[in-house]
């Protein structure tokens, strides 16, 4: 520690001791937490990401999901994962820490709400490869990444997937540790969170890939929630409520509600009753384009118990990679028409300040942008087909 | 900002715009510290009044442990923020940064967030508050005391975690404990018809080693060693003070560098005999003669071990008005730096 290069040294070896290593060219984002810029690092003319972390108007010091991101992001180094290129805090008054990020251009959310691009089985293929195999790498380091979806898995520029916003991110925990069940975004949220389990495991990760695959081949979000309870009843009614015999050990978990002296009496004002399983034909229909291979991968990781449901190891080794269409190059993937290219030029994750920034920040989304609510609208007619 | 704008406020004064390189300074982490550069970065520190600076330290894990214990940390928090202590204390002198107190909540409070026990730094100092004054006047959220401390500790934070370059890497020896007792216990077991004298409870011998690890916060050991020896050390000194066999403590079957096991445990020996009523043994083995004796017997064993020269004995303490002079990169390790200078030729 404390290695400092005094002028003399920095002389003997130039470009170690360089202040100017990156250059702010100008301002792309700013959350709640963070300021990000778009910069070029100066030995290489590589393009990256400088995300400035605010400090001093908070009353906690500073920002766990800094931490979490400094934490995670040093120690992982895998093409499907975003780089943190250099951790440095600039001089001056301001004394701000800065996270150099790899620049990445769009995310997976922005190309499935694209209307015009059309994607084939590779290339839903080959996105599924990219997430999966970053996944791995995070939980072969007992990382729990916590926060995926479309709009966390960055594309670069050319078509490489990376996982991102370490935000919430956290150690696989020991055996007895309780974790809060508040994570991950509504609709992608495991069945054991939304019921409120203290104990999960890197299988709410799987469950959120899951929900991203479904959401690629239907082009609308798979299990759109508007509340929490109404997340479960969507869970429910897609896959079948969980009983003791599917799910063993599910109504230990904390919010596990159903009575079944109460069955359909819907005094909660929400249907409480007893949805089945689909039945393949049911899958079949949902996803009228996926092949058999991908209808199986697709319920083994949207499955409600979270102790049968695939680990990545064994998506990856599953039937649905090895069977035809191979994946597409990434390179070769569909890109965002140059337009959208340069309204959104910069994706470092999102600055979302931990927990509830998460719930926040997606009503925030949903009431703002007008293209949401046109997906909202879309989607309640998928609903719709799906459920009658 | 404007466009082309340099990364730095200080790179806007003209000085800079010569070629040639400008002082910024690379700030390594180093999750390990060797004897030899702890030794130096002790004579630098070291105060007039070492004795008083030792006592202001347990005093200072005495509030680590006492306020971790009352917002119900798990031990590793507790462990970690003991350990960020000892190395703020390493590179930052006491006279720079006179409250220990602070220090000693500072490091609670990114234990806290690093290991993901988060808690908001004014329950923090609330649960301090409550153990200091038991019976004394309850005290608000928003009263003017604990308002000052958090002030001062929200910039005391920053100290902490510059100190640590940002890495939050801790390991702790405490699930090593846990297997290496129950392997002990497997390999006693399929001794135990022949020869009932080998047979090790694991049970009493994890809990007595356990406390020895606790204790181990409160050295500089963690800082030096890896946890899987500081594990075995921690095994071997419960394992003598009960009376157990210790045969099957081999360092090499359990994969600790050899040197590494008997400096561990005599290290964490001497610290039993200089400040045993400081430690949690004190209360079931008051007397430091098992010590000293284990001591003596390890003593003949180790001498044929010698310290393995690091590089970079020499560090620097920290400067911490650094950040007034230049940017400071914070680099995880050696690896990287040496990648990227070749790139730059």
């Amino acid at each position: 520690m404390d290695e400092k290069a005094p002028v003399a040294i920095a002389k003997k070896r130039p470009g170690v001791g360089r202040r100017d290593r990156y250059i702010k060219e100008r301002k792309v984002g700013e959350g709640t937490y963070a300021v990000v810029y778009l910069g070029r690092q100066l030995s290489t003319s590589r393009v990256i990401a400088i995300k400035k972390i605010k400090v001093g108007q908070f009353k906690d010091g500073l920002d766990m999901s800094a931490i979490r991101e400094i934490k995670f992001l040093s120690e992982l180094r895998h093409e499907n994962v975003i780089e943190l290129v250099d951790v440095f805090i600039s001089s001056g008054t301001s004394r701000s820490l800065n996270l150099v990020l790899e620049y990445l251009s769009a995310d997976l959310e922005m190309v499935i709400k694209d209307r015009s691009i059309v994607f084939t089985a590779a290339d839903i293929k080959s996105w599924m490869r990219m997430t999966i195999a970053g996944l791995y790498h995070c939980h072969r380091h007992n990382v729990l990444h916590r926060d995926l979806k479309p709009n966390n898995l960055l594309l670069s520029p050319s078509g490489h997937l990376k996982l991102a916003d370490f935000g919430l991110a956290r150690q696989q925990p020991g055996p007895y540790d309780v974790m809060t069940p508040t994570v991950v975004t509504r609709w992608y949220r495991a069945p054991e969170l939304l019921l409120g389990s203290k104990t999960y495991t890197r299988k709410v990760d799987i469950w959120a890939v899951g929900a991203i695959f479904a959401e690629l081949m239907l082009r609308t979000p798979y299990l759109p929630g508007q509340t929490d309870l109404d997340q479960l009843d969507l869970t429910f009614r897609a896959l079948g409520t969980p009983t003791e015999q599917t799910w063993p050990g599910v109504s230990l978990l904390p919010d596990y509600f159903y009575d079944p002296v109460k069955t359909s009496t819907a005094d909660t004002g929400k249907k409480s009753g007893v949805y089945l399983a689909p039945s393949r034909d049911e899958m079949r229909m949902r996803f009228s384009a996926a092949s058999e291979n991908a209808l199986d991968l697709l319920c083994q990781m949207t499955t409600l118990d979270p102790a049968k449901r695939i680990d990545t190891r064994d998506v990856l080794g599953s039937e649905y990679f090895r069977e035809y269409p191979r994946p597409t190059q990434p390179e070769l993937l569909p890109k965002l028409s140059k337009r959208d290219d340069t309204e959104n030029d910069v994706k470092v994750g999102s600055n979302n300040t931990g927990f509830s920034g998460t719930l926040k920040r997606r009503g925030k989304d949903d009431a703002n942008s007008e293209a949401n609510k046109e997906r909202e609208r879309g989607l309640a007619g998928i609903a719709k087909k799906l459920f009658q | 900002m404007s466009v082309n704008a340099p990364s730095t406020p200080r790179s806007w004064s003209p000085a800079s715009n010569t070629q040639g390189p400008l002082p910024a300074i690379i700030q390594l982490s180093r999750p390990y510290l060797s004897p030899i550069q702890i030794k130096n970065l002790e004579e630098k520190t070291a105060h007039a009044n070492g004795s008083r600076d030792q006592q202001l330290k347990f005093q200072a894990f005495s509030v680590i442990l006492a306020t971790g214990n009352y917002l119900r940390f798990p031990i590793r928090t507790m462990g970690t923020a003991m350990i960020i202590f000892q190395r703020f204390y390493l590179f930052n002198t006491m006279q720079d940064f006179p409250s220990t107190l602070d220090t000693a909540h500072a490091c609670l409070f990114v234990a806290s967030k690093t290991e993901d026990t988060l808690k908001k730094l004014k329950e923090i100092l609330l649960a301090s508050y409550h153990i200091k004054h038991p019976t004394g006047p309850d005290i608000s959220m928003d009263s003017p005391v604990i308002e000052d401390q958090r002030r001062r500790l929200i910039s005391l934070e920053r100290h902490v975690l510059e100190t640590m370059s940002f890495d939050f890497r801790v390991r702790h020896p405490q699930s090593y404990i846990m297997k290496f007792a129950k392997h002990l216990r497997c390999k006693s077991r399929s001794f135990v018809q022949f020869n009932s004298d080998l047979f090790i409870d694991p049970a009493p011998l994890a809990e007595t080693a356990w406390q020895v690890a606790l204790d181990s916060y409160k050295t500089l050991v963690p800082l030096k060693r890896t946890p899987h020896a500081v594990a075995l050390g921690c095994l071997y000194i419960a394992a003598s003070l009960l009376e157990c066999d210790v045969s099957g403590l081999n360092p090499e079957r359990f994969c600790v560098p050899p040197g590494d096991f008997e400096n561990v445990v005599l290290e964490l020996l001497e610290f039993y005999i200089d400040w045993l009523p400081q430690t949690m043994l004190s209360t079931r083995y008051p007397d430091p003669a098992p010590f000293m004796s284990m001591r003596i017997e390890l003593n003949k064993r180790v001498g044929k071990y010698s310290e393995i020269r690091a590089s970079g004995a020499h560090l620097r303490l920290r400067d911490h008005t650094m950040g007034d002079k230049g940017t400071v990169r914070y680099v995880l390790n050696w690896e990287r730096e040496r990648l990227e200078r070749d790139e730059l030729y």
